[in-house]
């Protein structure tokens, strides 16, 4: 007993670990699942079967593995896929594909337009979202650009915030559209004007 | 008169400059092969060590000398570029809070699930640089946990720079590096080679199984499993979010449920990922892989 060295002991090393079979995606033990997840790496269909697991994987565990390859693939498929996910009704995982979004930002900023457009304002919420964390001159103009014409209160209270990070100058107009389009509603009065306030002092 | 080259210009040659878009590339190529996120802002650093090799192979430009390290069967100019561009500076018993943590704690809950006399229990050090670190651990064992005859317990330790590594097998440190072991120590895992020079005692030596290791190479990390304790300190803040995150990964499947990371003092998993449950001892903040 006490201090031994691993090759020497002939014992299977810990660097020289046998390769492992790729379980099945839907094996009953999250860690298994997790693997198989890991195992895709490569495969053709990786996208749509990441995308499929993760409207009903619950494992936080599962997920996260799922997400990273998602994000190291880097792709437009793999940005088109993730983004369907937004409109999850489970907020982790709408969180996770936001974050993978924000990791692959040249293929994640083409997707504002469409997003934009989505019917659903929860959908919208997070493409304003995403479009702050791409701190890109394209996407603030994309801000900007919603805000002329977006009428949901929580979108636009979004925006607020977003285009108080943008820094940028031709954003107070787009805040003040907001502002008067909703006069009445004094949250988003706050919000508009703290976000001008931040601009002027960018 | 005549004048010498300037260093890493072999004479006759003409000395190749490093363009702003040459250290771009550069720093995209290192990060795909090695996650390590280097800062184009460090322009001198990395000039200096590119100018080095692109003389070293008498190459003619940067691209010339990028061409070689892609596709140099074998790879040893990759590892040369490795070896000039991580950094190795180190001491014995560098936060020695996570030591005292190992002893004190860490190790009597993995003993727990494991059968005395019978089980094995892994250490790994990654990155360990010049061996400081491995022979840390090790000596912190020996000295301070009271358990130890009761386990074999291997260390493995793991570089990507081979050059590092070797000098980790010799075990020879100078004085600055053993500021922090005392006398008692030096005397009983050291011995003084000359006036400034100190080599570890070839029992030690042996006990620590040095390799290269690439800790964000997916195929490298699948061949390590069954680890306890991971200490990869002050690595992650060299990488971006991305590999961070990819190297938590590949942490959670090489430990065993119940295995420990300690990272630096200004590193946080939890801010990586939240695969790990953080862990807070008296002595130091770990993360654990949970049990089920």
């Amino acid at each position: 007993m006490g201090l031994v060295k691993a090759r020497a002991a002939g014992n299977g090393a810990a660097f020289d670990a046998a390769p492992e079979d790729a379980p099945r995606l839907d094996h009953p033990d999250a860690v298994q699942r997790r693997r198989a997840v890991q195992a895709l790496a490569g495969d053709a269909d990786c996208v749509d079967k990441l995308v499929t697991l993760l409207r009903v994987e619950k494992e936080s565990l599962v997920r996260q593995a799922a997400f990273l390859l998602l994000a190291s693939l880097n792709s437009r498929e793999a940005a088109r896929g993730v983004s369907v996910l937004l409109s999850d009704a489970d907020a982790a995982l709408r969180n996770g594909a936001l974050e993978t979004l924000a990791a692959m930002p040249d293929h994640a900023g083409p997707l504002l337009a469409s997003l934009g457009q989505d019917e659903d304002a929860d959908v919208r919420i997070f493409a304003v979202l995403l479009a702050a964390e791409l701190q890109d001159p394209a996407a603030a103009d994309w801000l900007v650009a919603l805000a002329a014409h977006e009428t949901d209160a929580n979108v636009c209270s979004n925006l607020a915030e977003a285009l108080g990070g943008t820094g940028r100058i031709e954003a107070a107009a787009a805040l003040t559209a907001i502002g008067t389009r909703f006069a009445g509603d004094p949250f988003l009065g706050f919000a508009v004007e703290t976000a001008l306030q931040r601009l002027r002092e960018a | 008169m005549a004048t010498s080259p300037p260093p890493g210009v072999l004479p006759g040659a003409k000395a190749v400059r490093i363009s702003a878009e040459d250290v771009t590339v550069f720093c995209d190529f290192f990060y795909k092969k090695t996650g390590i996120s280097m800062d184009a802002s460090r322009r001198y650093f990395i000039d200096r060590r590119l100018e080095d090799r692109i003389a070293a192979n008498e190459c003619r430009s940067f691209r010339e000398y990028l061409a070689l390290v892609k596709f140099q069967p074998g790879g040893s100019e990759m590892q040369a570029l490795i070896n000039e561009m991580t950094v190795n500076e180190t001491y014995f018993f560098r936060e020695d809070y996570q030591f005292t943590c190992l002893t004190k704690r860490m190790l009597d809950e993995i003993a727990v699930h494991k059968i005395a006399g019978r089980d094995r229990i892994r250490i790994w050090s990654a990155p360990c640089s010049t061996g400081e670190e491995p022979y840390s651990i090790a000596i912190s064992i020996l000295e301070n946990w009271s358990r130890a005859s009761d386990f074999d317990i291997e260390i493995m330790a793991s570089d990507i720079d081979t050059r590092a590594l070797g000098r980790a097998r010799n075990g020879i440190y100078q004085a600055r590096a053993l500021h922090r072991v005392s006398q008692r120590i030096r005397d009983t895992y050291f011995r003084q080679i000359d006036a400034d020079n100190w080599q570890v005692v070839k029992d030690l030596r042996d006990s620590v199984d040095f390799g290269v290791i690439n800790v964000c190479d997916p195929a490298q990390m699948a061949r390590v499993r069954g680890i306890d304790v991971i200490f990869c300190r002050n690595l992650l803040i060299y990488f971006d979010d991305l590999s961070r995150r990819q190297t938590a990964e590949h942490f959670f499947d090489a430990l065993n449920p119940g295995g420990f990371v300690a990272l630096g003092h200004s590193e946080s998993m939890s801010r990586i990922s939240g695969i790990f449950l953080p862990r807070k001892f008296p002595e130091a903040l770990v993360h654990q892989r949970p049990l089920t």
